[in-house]
């Protein structure tokens, strides 16, 4: 129990609990604003909610990996691995739960609104990238990849919604590369997520992340 | 110099450099590539560009901030003598000069796109140079966050919060009256943000440039004054100064964009149907009136077809009266002015389109027959998804291939006159009332 309770001082976890509290409320709070500020969008204007939430929760959680003393850690006879998968699991199931709950009612009536299960398969899919960054340039930098992505691809989709005719816009498997922003019931962005994180806890836990150098 | 040399070789914004130039060239080539067919369109766009640019700048400049807490160099280096505010700066310049050097390739590549398109006017290098000034602005306040606050998360952070809050006021609903000859006001904050929207029916007020500079370049100097210096007192002096190019930015943000009625001239081509762009695209007329000549010559014999093709205001607050059946305004960019295949896609949405979305709304045959009408004259079938992430639903799908199927069946005569009725119908927004083909 003591191990445990050092474990989870050492890498901020704590901290990263109140981190992913005080999201939670953003998101809420932004669910609920955003559709008041864009009256006449033409989709759900929840989409900055569905996607940047969970991104911004899979860097708190991923940076969590970083260890304040990585040459000690080695020292120490335990199956770190096991710690590793545990560590991201349990943070996946705890924030899954304060999000899951944040886009309860539908709004306006699109076509293609967006619900919790959407906020759940981004959260699974943006750690899974973000623990592949951890494993390939070590946890405190993890972040660099998953937000270079979510932002690019998100201001590009944006884009191509204004500028692509109807029968350019992408179809079928043409369209996994923007898995985070497609709406509900889309099976194809649920594995592109599940694949995400089960090579990126996969990774994390066996190469653990590089350290800080 | 030789610290700045050093640091401009080592550490982490070197490696920003790439994924900056990455940014510009996405904006340029992926957003909106059809702007850079005019200068004004081509100065916004180097401005939009930082909403992708300003969040990696923001996020470098945190974490090249926090480098000497991560490495427990902090008090070592305090004991040293040297003054404080070099040391921030010689941390802040790689960040800011790396940005600049990914922003100068950008306005190189938008001057090359542009140049050959258009022979009006040019590119407002007091606007470009507001946007320098403005990276160098998000770059002293992501050092500065990085600097006060300890946390590993705030560099992701801070950069997603920036792409957030400009992204919010780039998009900021502004009611937009249509036809009714007057601007709307822009929000408030619309000329205090990096990013800048100018379409090419509009030009800079003079002082716009001047003062935009002032206010990022004020807000640099007195961010990392009031960080770094001895007295920190002095980032008053900057920060007076950006206050006072905010309030006139603030105050005549009414005024700050105008109308240029040069570039909207209207130079038409002689011939059956008139074909009139504006000005600033008067080099692509030829081009533009071969293409409408060629796909307008499909419709032939439709009763009251438009007899004049004009190239739009872009100012929706200026639209013309389009109720007038021999004319005809068409919105295409100046990019693909020559380009049939998207002409013909604008054409074909303004001749059987979306006029009547009100009275189309609640019905699902109301709404299938513009969809599948459009889908007849361009040839294709009727797609499943009508943008990235909004599909059509099944019934409406079926109800507008149904429609693009029976008209490719029709004798040509049938279909001639059905296509006038459907026409009038749209007209009067009494589509309810067209019989199905």
């Amino acid at each position: 129990m003591r191990l445990t309770r050092l474990y989870l001082r050492s890498r901020g976890l704590p901290q990263d609990l109140l981190a992913l509290v005080a999201l939670t409320v953003l998101a809420w709070w932004a669910a609920t604003w955003l559709p008041g500020y864009f009256p006449a969008a033409p989709g759900d204007p929840r989409l900055p909610v569905v996607v940047l939430i969970p991104l911004l929760a899979a860097v708190v959680i991923s940076t969590g990996l970083t260890s304040p003393s990585p040459v000690l850690d080695l020292t120490v006879p335990l199956p770190w691995w096991r710690w590793r998968v545990v560590h991201v699991l349990g943070a996946l199931t705890v924030s899954g739960g304060l999000l899951g709950g944040v886009l309860t009612s539908e709004v306006g009536s699109y076509v293609n609104s967006y619900d919790s299960s959407v906020m759940i398969r981004n959260l699974i899919g943006f750690l899974g990238m973000a623990c592949l960054a951890a494993a390939a340039v070590g946890a405190h930098l993890s972040w660099t990849v998953p937000m270079g992505y979510g932002i690019a691809v998100y201001f590009v989709v944006a884009a191509l919604d204004v500028a692509l005719p109807d029968e350019q816009v992408p179809q079928g498997l043409a369209r996994i590369w923007y898995w985070q922003m497609q709406p509900a019931g889309e099976d194809i962005s649920w594995l592109v997520a599940l694949c995400l994180l089960i090579a990126g806890v996969g990774f994390v836990s066996i190469r653990a992340s590089r350290h800080e150098t | 110099m030789s610290v700045l040399r050093i640091e401009l070789r080592r550490g982490v914004p070197l490696w920003s450099l790439p994924i900056l130039v990455a940014a510009m060239l996405l904006v340029l080539f992926v957003d909106n590539k059809y702007r850079m067919a005019e200068w004004a369109g081509a100065t916004s766009q180097l401005r939009t560009c930082l909403i992708l640019v300003g969040p990696v700048v923001v996020a470098t400049a945190t974490w090249q901030a926090g480098r000497e807490r991560r490495r427990g160099m902090s008090e070592f280096l305090a004991s040293t003598p040297r003054p404080r505010l070099q040391r921030v700066v010689g941390a802040w310049a790689p960040v800011v000069i790396w940005a600049l050097l990914a922003y100068l390739v950008g306005v190189l590549v938008a001057i090359a796109l542009t140049a050959p398109r258009t022979s009006y006017g040019h590119l407002w290098i007091d606007l470009v140079g507001a946007g320098a000034a403005a990276i160098a602005a998000l770059a002293a306040l992501g050092f500065v966050l990085g600097w006060y606050i300890p946390w590993r998360g705030t560099a992701p952070v801070a950069g997603l919060a920036t792409f957030l809050a400009m992204g919010v006021v780039a998009s900021a609903p502004v009611e937009i009256q249509v036809g009714t000859g007057t601007a709307p006001d822009p929000p408030y904050a619309a000329f205090l943000t990096p990013v800048l929207s100018i379409s090419w029916g509009e030009q800079p007020a003079a002082w716009l440039g001047t003062l935009s500079m002032l206010w990022f370049l004020g807000l640099a100097t007195a961010l990392l004054l009031a960080t770094a210096a001895r007295g920190r007192w002095r980032a008053a002096i900057p920060l007076m100064v950006a206050g006072l190019a905010a309030v006139p930015l603030i105050a005549f943000r009414g005024d700050a964009v105008v109308a240029n009625p040069g570039s909207l001239r209207l130079v038409c081509s002689d011939g059956t149907p008139e074909v009139c762009v504006r000005a600033v695209h008067a080099d692509m007329l030829g081009d533009a009136t071969d293409a409408i000549r060629d796909l307008t010559r499909r419709l032939d014999g439709v009763p009251d077809m438009p007899t004049r093709y004009v190239e739009r205001d872009p100012n929706p607050w200026s639209y013309p009266n389009d109720d007038e059946s021999s004319e005809l305004s068409f919105t295409t960019s100046g990019w693909d002015l020559g380009n049939p295949q998207v002409l013909r896609r604008d054409v074909a949405d303004r001749l059987f389109g979306y006029t009547c979305l009100r009275t189309m709304k609640d019905d699902i045959s109301v709404e299938g027959l513009p969809l599948g009408v459009r889908a007849w004259f361009l040839e294709l079938s009727v797609p499943e998804t009508q943008s990235p992430y909004r599909a059509l639903t099944a019934d409406l799908h079926w109800v507008a291939e149904n429609v693009r199927a029976s008209l490719v069946q029709m004798p040509p005569e049938a279909r001639t006159a059905w296509l006038g009725g459907y026409r009038q119908a749209l007209r009067t927004c009494t589509l309810s009332q067209v019989t199905m083909p």
